[in-house]
């Protein structure tokens, strides 16, 4: 999978994209955890939305390791 | 024909507006909305700078757009969204649309622009000369666009 990471999470987490390998049957949820472990637990609040292959996804679905999954914080465009 | 574009240069709304209504003769009702730059209370912005979800973007404005004609009966949608470093009142965004009559036009457009604002991917960063902070989500956009 292709993890990216935008705007303050990115700067928090010094890290605009990295690859990890999806487990057997892993979630976005079980992602989210990995991630919490890594980098710490606050940097992956509620409120971080994840969108996977450019949709915004919930916490149940399933990946893939040929997925592109994105996290970033509340967006503010307009 | 819809414009749905993310771009970093200026746009002029008088050239999209009449893009928009080229041999459209059975509208009667335009309306549009430009987004400009806002300077801090204290008007020590030095400049804003708008960050996108590149892959993302597009598919997410063209799918705003979808929803509105869903919603509503009009004819054509224009959106432009700019990225990258702006300056006090620069233009940011434009929406227009069109319809027969004024009420789906109105409508939409308001729709188009509540709905850009929390779930197409851009983020804002504003920066003074001592300082640069990220735009916080606000609330109200939020509660507005769940009105749909």
């Amino acid at each position: 999978m292709n993890v990216l990471y935008f705007a303050a999470l990115r700067e928090k987490l010094k890290c605009s994209q990295e690859h990890m390998v999806a487990g057997t049957n892993m979630t976005v949820a079980q992602l989210r955890l990995l991630l919490m472990e890594k980098y710490g637990k606050e940097h992956f609040s509620d409120n971080i939305i994840c969108a996977v292959n450019h949709t915004v996804a919930n916490d149940l679905l399933k990946l893939n390791n040929d997925d592109e999954v994105a996290f970033y914080p509340p967006v503010t465009g307009g | 024909m819809d414009k749905i574009i993310v771009q970093k240069q200026d746009f002029d709304p008088t050239t999209e507006l009449d893009l928009i209504r080229a041999n459209q003769h059975h509208i009667g009702a335009i309306v549009s909305f430009i987004g400009t730059v806002r300077d801090l209370e204290d008007k020590t912005l030095t400049k804003m700078a708008l960050e996108h979800y590149p892959a993302m973007t597009q598919k997410a404005l063209e799918s705003i757009a979808t929803q509105a004609k869903k919603k509503w009966d009009i004819s054509n949608v224009t959106i432009i969204h700019r990225i990258g470093e702006l300056s006090r009142s620069d233009k940011i965004v434009l929406v227009i649309t069109t319809s027969k009559h004024r009420t789906d036009a109105f409508k939409s457009c308001e729709f188009i622009i509540d709905y850009l604002k929390t779930n197409a991917p851009f983020w804002k960063k504003e920066h003074t000369k001592t300082k640069s902070q990220w735009v916080k989500a606000n609330n109200k956009d939020t509660i507005k666009s769940n009105q749909y």
